[in-house]
């Protein structure tokens, strides 16, 4: 029988330095590895132990995957310390190349929380550029990620915009250990995060008490 | 109608000796006032265990630390199990079966391990002839004899047992080993029936005392008292042993850990528990059960709204395990008794 708790091997191909503390690693899994949108993975070292990240790449490109990952705690920063191919050195924002590449073809609006002087982008938080956004939220869906502080603040906007509950995706996080709805750590409500998530509309959460802790 | 049969007590005895030479065979054996599991080898003395024992039924099918993956690298094969009987669970435990089931053979993905061992695992349980203060499965609406769930269930009568069959692995014991069991009378089956009902009675009387909120309002009780003073005032003396977790029959949560030996990266299955400081921490030192007594409500939460929401019964069939195992004396039946209180 399969065992679900045999991890598949990958090789890192690529390291992408986006941030002092985030770096994306490019890997390229030996076996047949497929993933959807909104989908999670588990990666780990040998002997080291595993954490859920979810990919930052196109699900269509199947031949490699690609995580970014912020140095925060243990696994992390032995993550951060793989060896180094292409550093292309820090960035104010997550993603420079992706960003330009969208914006080619769709509005592409950013903030980052605090700036040096002489940024030329948006400073402030998510709800600042909120503010006045001209889209009508009957057409609208929103998806928000991020530091739960954040998603709070944000989904609380986005409703006072108009938002209905049902078009607001979240993308959860809580502690995870096996993340195959099995050992019982990443429970919200009568949810999995691993399982029933970690994407949810925020109509099924907004019920559930303290789900931005 | 349900396959019944009488075996005589030298003759029960000698279908055990005989079972140890193809199964491991675990018997409980008395020590105090408590019955402890062993595995019968030679001086094993079967006795018919009038209530539940003390170690959980699920410690036979997940093992409080093991390894789940020998190596990160090169996968294993999984070794067959030994094809094993264990003897003497209550209906509490067969109840705590289907929680353990629904979590490690169902949903997403089939724990390969569990589903390994419980394929390779007869279980022959008892009525119930007796309880200890502690129990209260009938608050539960869970009876002390087995109904279903068993693969072969035993009723003490006076110099013997009836066995009744409850799966096709039991028929196949039967009818390997007939010649130890003869087709059960009806005055046999009515004397079994009256045995029951007494025990219901005693225990009615003794559960009477007590004041338990019915099983119908406990996952309200749960969702009305979130913000309820009752979980500071019960954790105060919790010392966060986890032993509530680990002695409870439903609990289920572990924790994999990935540990480096000397040629290999062998992954690690622990027991874990909702009680730990660090069980919901997050990279970056969040923890959204940071508190004692969001943990202690988490516990409860998830006995009686999570399982009850996913599995439509609570996780919890009043075995009173861990009322016996808690050091800080924490009693569930008062936890539940106070919700009920200030609803």
């Amino acid at each position: 029988m399969h065992n679900i708790y045999q991890p598949l091997p990958a090789i890192v191909e690529e390291i992408i330095e986006e941030t002092p503390t985030i770096k994306t690693l490019v890997l390229r899994p030996k076996q047949d590895f497929s993933f959807q949108t909104g989908q999670f993975i588990e990666l780990g070292l040998a002997g080291i132990g595993e954490a859920p990240f979810t990919p930052s790449s196109d699900p269509n490109i199947k031949d490699h995957i690609e995580v970014s990952i912020m140095n925060v705690g243990r696994l992390t920063q032995q993550l951060h310390s793989l060896r180094k191919n292409s550093s292309v050195g820090p960035n104010d924002t997550l993603y420079p190349k992706l960003l330009s590449q969208w914006s080619k073809r769709i509005d592409v609006v950013t903030t980052v929380d605090a700036a040096e002087k002489g940024y030329k982008g948006n400073v402030g938080l998510v709800t600042t550029i909120l503010k006045d956004f001209p889209i009508n939220v009957k057409q609208a869906v929103c998806v928000v990620c991020g530091p739960p502080i954040m998603m709070k603040f944000t989904t609380m906007k986005l409703i006072d915009l108009g938002f209905s509950p049902a078009n607001i995706y979240l993308s959860m996080e809580k502690n995870m250990s096996c993340g195959l709805g099995k050992c019982g750590h990443c429970r919200i409500g009568k949810y999995y995060v691993c399982k029933d998530g970690p994407v949810f509309i925020y109509e099924k959460l907004k019920d559930i008490p303290d789900i931005w802790d | 109608m349900s396959e019944i049969y009488y075996s005589q007590t030298p003759q029960w005895k000698e279908f055990l000796a005989e079972l140890k030479q193809s199964f491991r065979v675990y018997l409980p054996q008395v020590k105090d006032d408590d019955y402890l599991y062993q595995e019968y080898k030679d001086s094993e003395q079967f006795s018919f265990n009038s209530y539940r024992t003390t170690q959980p039924i699920k410690s036979f099918l997940v093992y409080p630390k093991e390894k789940v993956a020998e190596d990160f690298f090169s996968p294993a094969t999984l070794e067959k199990p030994v094809p094993t009987v264990v003897v003497g669970l209550k209906n509490c435990d067969l109840h705590s079966l289907k929680v353990q089931d629904f979590v490690f053979k169902q949903g997403i993905e089939v724990d390969p391990l569990y589903n390994l061992r419980r394929e390779n695992t007869i279980f022959i349980s008892g009525d119930c002839t007796g309880f200890k203060e502690v129990c209260f499965c009938l608050a539960l609406e869970v009876l002390p004899h087995p109904t279903e769930g068993f693969d072969l269930n035993l009723s003490l009568l006076t110099d013997g047992f009836l066995v009744e069959v409850g799966s096709q692995k039991g028929k196949n014991l039967i009818e390997k080993y007939q010649r130890y069991f003869i087709q059960a009378k009806q005055s046999q089956i009515s004397a079994r029936s009256a045995k029951r009902q007494s025990l219901i009675d005693e225990l009615n009387r003794h559960l009477g005392k007590q004041n338990l909120p019915p099983k119908e309002i406990l996952q309200k009780i749960i969702k009305k008292g979130y913000n309820s003073g009752i979980w500071e005032d019960f954790c105060l003396d919790c010392v966060e042993c986890g032993a509530c977790n680990f002695i409870c029959c439903t609990c289920h949560c572990f924790l994999l850990s990935d540990i480096q030996e000397k040629d290999q990266s062998p992954r690690l299955r622990v027991w874990d528990s909702c009680q730990y400081a660090n069980f919901a921490r997050v990279a970056g030192g969040a923890n959204p059960l940071k508190r004692r007594a969001q943990r202690l409500r988490n516990r409860f939460e998830k006995k009686f709204d999570f399982f009850i929401d996913n599995l439509g019964m609570p996780a919890c069939e009043g075995c009173g395990r861990c009322i016996e195992a808690c050091p800080a004396k924490i009693d569930i039946r008062e936890v539940l008794k106070d919700l009920a209180k200030n609803a």
